[in-house]
């Protein structure tokens, strides 16, 4: 009797599932589903499967006899059920690779995936300078705001080639990660523009893909064997290899929230100007967090002058600049509010010590930069991400220090050659 | 790290496995490395607090072998009373200064921190050290013997508490060779536990967690209910699911601990129930506390005063094993309410009242849910929000907060919670009531376990590790 109760539920949470996870919808018209839904709703189907094989195995019959003989058959059993299952989803997941955590990427990747997934962006832009011909001579690191940045700009107004690598979230580790793998190639860059995010310097680490191992410190090195290996053993990965395997390769799909150039620089979706609103709002509140600090990031500092101290070594120049913010947060906000005042004091102090021991390193503040600052919703998403007209007078804006930068680096360059 | 977790299951147990099998053969050499692996276990979980175990275990093995008996109970309860409940104390002190006006007079609280598994093996301690004094068992020479039964990594977090017989006696015959009866089903019970874990006790846990479950989150009868058997099945599911897990990485060792459940939720009195929740816990509480106070009080107030006897011990038994679950008022009360029930449960035998089971049932079921409102309110403003929700003085619920559960995963998790609690097939052994001795029963059980590796990914520790 008991075994009946099992059975009838199994058959209702089949209901269930294709209830209230709309897998009709989802079946029918996949271009209504955005990847969150997406994302969301395969992890659900996948919970509810495992939860009806649970209630399933208990309709099981009572086996008449036990045979002791069939011991070992029976561990057997289960481990063949244990690692065959383990192994073929790990090997699946591994193969797909969803989140960029490996070298290699077999199936065409998904670009909605690298805004979300902090290692795919990173695996994704590092893919991408690899399949570079020549190594650029300038490279653009930073986090979401410099990624709309336009290298072609850049190679107009100076002539040299140009890759962006600005990540989302991009902050110190990642400066000093790409900056150690960019710089122990046969050919390096003569100028790095690093745009810095918070005047603190506390960004918190994102995880980073494996192929960037050879140039994390020990302890990341640790913590991102340990990120690698449970995100491989993940409900979010298998989730996320379904969504590359299936709905990436449908054909009608949502526009994806940002594609890149092979220059690097990520071209965003248009918003509506009442998304600006939300977005602002939402933004400006994390803004007032990190404009706001009582001393700067310790390992944030270091990893700064780390990269700082690598470059001289390599004789590239570093052009560090902060991205224009709205306006309108400064009014809001008070540009003079004494706890965001202490903590761009302390920034500024910091880079000029840099500034005075470092002769390969330039600076340039554009976050009251007027031009852009002005502009509002013609020229941001929100509060501080650049629509592409924005990013082309940052650019402009730039190019002084870049040819400067890039006359420090070739005089050096030059001078060492020559000895 | 905990046994439950991607670094244990795939790499630190099938390692110790292999090399408790591979490179030993002679059971002195296989107890060495139990301690050893005891002892990596805990430094990788919580490797601060070693010394503290290792001290407290040779001294507990020392003061046993003089004879000191009180002076290693008084340790053991000194280093629980500092580390688990003085900083209770320092709070209800500077209370008691705040409400006399002397807010100057108030002590700061200290940070130590909670030792992995402190209240588990002080008791294991204690219970060897009373044992000793009783003569149940002579005071051991074997050093090494004590200390793997101290550290002992399956149960080091959460028990099951067993006794130092018991246990140490199997170290002396560890089998040289896997007994394929033994690994299947230790097998067969860590899969049961890990999909109760993170399928069941998981998914409730995290409803449980999310802004729903807070003073503004639910309004109504319906989700007040909701919320409390939630909270039942999660406590449940998920310290069972701990224990069945422990049961089955230690007989993959040859070692059987002793079980902590048997479907409590089909008990039909408090009294039932206290022999089928966290057996080893009430065992413990029974054998060293309950049965020699009771004895000691019908010795001092004699037989005429039997009932007040065993009142008073139910009552004091209870606030301890309250207090021992957490120092906070809301533990005491819970354990103090217990205590009320079993008092209620004895005086009613007593009258030989018979109830029939079809409405006793129910009324002590309800009674058990009241107890876990008590238990899980983390202060006075939800308690009380709970309470008058509980007893519709919110209405029934909110339509919309209705559906939102209804779709949430936790329902059909709870639904199946249930429905293996009201079988009584929520028990690993229950496991072996069905289809044990086919292959493909083994097969399934392989592929369920390895599935729900996969959604072992949440932040969501073991309940009773925190206790």
């Amino acid at each position: 009797m008991k075994r009946y109760w099992f059975l009838a539920f199994g058959l209702l949470l089949i209901g269930y599932a294709a209830y209230f996870n709309n897998l009709a919808v989802f079946v029918a018209h996949p271009e209504r589903i955005s990847y969150l839904r997406y994302d969301n709703t395969i992890r659900e189907i996948a919970r509810l499967a495992i939860l009806l094989m649970f209630a399933l195995i208990f309709v099981a019959r009572p086996a008449s006899t036990n045979p002791d003989d069939l011991a070992r058959r029976r561990v057997s059993g289960w481990n063949l059920g244990f690692w065959g299952a383990f192994l073929m989803v790990v090997g699946l997941i591994v193969y797909v690779n969803p989140h960029g955590m490996f070298s290699w990427q077999f199936l065409d990747s998904s670009s909605t995936m690298a805004a979300y997934v902090p290692t795919a962006a990173r695996s994704d832009k590092v893919t991408l300078f690899n399949k570079l011909e020549d190594t650029p001579d300038i490279l653009i690191l930073g986090s979401s705001r410099a990624i709309t940045i336009p290298a072609a700009r850049v190679l107009e107004n100076t002539g040299r080639p140009t890759f962006n690598m600005a990540v989302n979230g991009g902050g110190p580790l990642d400066f000093i990660t790409f900056g150690r793998f960019v710089l122990s190639q046969e050919e390096t860059p003569q100028v790095l523009i690093v745009e810095l995010v918070e005047p603190g310097l506390d960004i918190e680490d994102k995880p980073m893909p494996i192929t960037m191992m050879p140039y994390l410190d020990a302890d990341k090195k640790l913590e991102t064997a340990d990120t690698v290996f449970r995100d491989v053993v993940s409900l979010q990965s298998l989730s996320d290899t379904v969504y590359q395997l299936t709905y990436a390769r449908l054909s009608q799909r949502p526009p994806p929230v940002m594609v890149f150039l092979p220059d690097g620089s990520g071209v965003r979706a248009e918003i509506a100007e009442e998304s600006y609103r939300a977005a602002f709002l939402r933004v400006a509140q994390n803004l007032n967090r990190t404009n706001k600090c009582r001393q700067l990031n310790e390992q944030g500092m270091a990893r700064l002058e780390g990269l700082a101290a690598l470059a001289l070594e390599t004789k590239t120049a570093l052009l560090f600049y902060r991205s224009p913010i709205s306006a309108e947060y400064w009014e809001v906000k008070g540009s003079d509010h004494p706890d965001i005042a202490r903590c761009e004091s302390l920034f500024l102090a910091f880079i000029s010590d840099l500034t005075t021991m470092y002769p390969n390193l330039f600076f340039r503040d554009l976050t009251r930069y007027e031009p852009v600052a002005s502009l509002g919703w013609e020229g941001f998403y929100d509060i501080h991400h650049l629509k592409p007209n924005a990013a082309q007078l940052v650019v402009d804006e730039l190019t002084p220090e870049i040819i400067k930068a890039i006359d420090w680096a070739s005089a050096e360059r030059i001078r060492v050659e020559g000895q | 790290m905990t046994i439950a977790s991607h670094v244990f299951l795939l790499i630190f147990l099938p390692l110790a496995a292999f090399a408790y099998y591979g490179l030993f053969r002679r059971p002195r050499l296989k107890m060495f490395f139990l301690l050893f692996a005891s002892y990596a276990f805990y430094a990788l979980a919580d490797w601060k607090f070693l010394p503290l175990l290792l001290a407290l275990s040779f001294f507990t093995f020392l003061l046993a072998r003089r004879g000191w008996i009180g002076a290693g109970v008084a340790l053991n309860l000194g280093a629980l009373a500092l580390f688990k409940y003085l900083n209770f104390g320092i709070e209800g002190y500077n209370a008691a200064m705040t409400a006399l006006g002397l807010s100057g007079a108030v002590a700061k609280a200290l940070e130590l921190g909670l030792p992995l598994g402190i209240s588990f093996y002080v008791f294991k301690h204690i219970g060897y050290l009373l044992d000793v004094q009783r003569g149940r068992i002579p005071a051991t020479s074997d050093f090494w013997a004590f200390a793997t039964f101290s550290a002992y990594f399956p149960q080091i977090s959460a028990g099951p508490i067993s006794g130092f017989q018991e246990t140490a006696e199997q170290y002396a015959s560890l089998p040289d060779r896997p007994r394929h009866d033994q690994i299947y089903s230790g097998l067969l019970y860590l899969s049961m536990g890990l999909t109760k874990k993170v399928l069941i006790a998981d998914s409730l846990g995290t409803l449980l967690a999310s802004s729903t479950n807070s003073v503004a989150g639910f309004a109504g009868a319906i989700p007040a209910w909701y919320i409390v058997l939630a909270y039942t099945m999660q406590l449940y599911f998920d310290f069972s699911g701990y224990t069945d897990m422990v049961l089955g990485v230690s007989m993959l060792f040859g070692v059987t601990l002793p079980p902590n459940f048997n479907s409590p939720y089909l008990a039909t009195n408090p009294g039932e129930f206290w022999e089928r929740w966290h057996m080893s816990l009430s065992n413990w509480f029974n054998y060293y506390l309950f049965s020699p106070m009771s004895r000691s009080l019908l010795r001092k107030w004699g037989a005429q005063k039997r009932d007040q006897a065993q009142y008073v011990a139910n009552l004091t038994t209870m606030s301890l094993v309250g207090l021992w679950h957490g120092a906070g008022l809301s533990f005491i009360f819970w354990g103090l309410y217990h205590g009320l029930l079993l008092n209620f449960n004895a005086w009613w035998k007593r009258r030989n009242i018979n109830i029939p089971t079809w409405i006793g049932r129910p009324i002590f079921l309800f009674s058990i849910l009241l107890g876990w409102a008590f238990f899980m309110s983390p202060d006075s403003e939800y308690l009380i929000h709970l309470f008058k929700q509980l007893f519709g003085l919110g209405g029934l619920g909110d339509t919309a907060l209705l559906l939102e559960l209804a779709q949430n995963f936790a329902t059909p998790a709870l639904v199946v919670a249930l429905l293996l609690t009201a079988t009584g097939l929520s028990e690993a052994s229950s496991v072996f009531n069905v289809g044990q001795y086919r292959v493909w029963y083994a097969l399934f059980w392989g592929v369920l376990a390895a599935l729900s590796l996969f959604l072992l990914g949440g932040q969501i520790q073991f309940l009773y590790v925190q206790f």
